[in-house]
């Protein structure tokens, strides 16, 4: 990797953090119904740019990774989500929720994923799980 | 004579098994709903007042309505309260 390379995945996971900094906020301020219609994108199959989505997902794990507080899966899902409607990139967002049985504790009840193409890009987590709320 | 109804646009909702999901699209707040809950949130559909639907939930349990009614209504309360049903 060249430094403008090295440079340039630093910003990157710069920008990543600023995302999920600003979801963080997001979730804890504003209430759900202001911010559930700005996530997820439909698009047609030729805005599905799956390669470019899943840089962006790396991104927002890197990101994730170096800030110095828990980023959970919420926010991660919806910093990408905005990363990806910014690029017109469609996507789906989806909160789900575990069946009772296979709840172990709250901690495990309710995850959040972005799917592209039909794939899961970021989040992915076994299931099984009851799709609760989708967006895209 | 109020009868509560669910409002329209306000949740989302999904059954699986023994288990419904419901969440709150105002609050992103979620509920599980097992066994007699669920079976309250089904039998809510705006035309039963709450003495027609303590009778269905004890022919449904084979309960007394009175011993229903003990739990009925604090659930409805939650209900209320989650901002997912209200009273016309």
């Amino acid at each position: 990797m060249t430094i403008v390379e090295a440079w340039l995945n630093r910003a990157r996971t710069i920008r990543a953090m600023a995302w999920l900094l600003f979801a963080m906020a997001v979730v804890a301020l504003v209430p759900f119904a202001h911010w559930r219609v700005r996530l997820g994108s439909p698009g047609s199959a030729e805005s599905a740019r799956l390669g470019e989505a899943v840089r962006l997902a790396r991104q927002v794990e890197r990101g994730a990774n170096r800030l110095r507080l828990p980023v959970k899966c919420l926010p991660r899902a919806m910093a990408l989500s905005w990363m990806l409607r910014r690029r017109m990139i469609a996507h789906r967002l989806v909160i789900a929720a575990r069946p009772q049985h296979d709840r172990s504790s709250k901690a495990d009840a309710l995850h959040a994923w972005v799917e592209c193409c039909d794939q899961t890009i970021l989040g992915e987590l076994d299931g099984p799980w009851i799709l609760v709320f989708t967006a895209g | 004579m109020t009868i509560p109804a669910k409002i329209e646009g306000r949740f989302s909702e999904t059954e699986i098994d023994d288990e419904v999901v419901v969440m709150n699209l105002e609050s992103g707040d979620f509920f599980s709903l097992t066994g007699t809950a669920r079976e309250i949130w089904r039998l809510i559909d705006g035309s039963r007042d709450r003495a027609q639907l303590i009778a269905a939930l004890a022919e449904a349990f084979a309960e007394d309505p009175a011993r229903i009614a003990t739990d009925f209504d604090p659930f409805l309360d939650q209900l209320r309260e989650a901002g997912l049903i209200d009273d016309r």
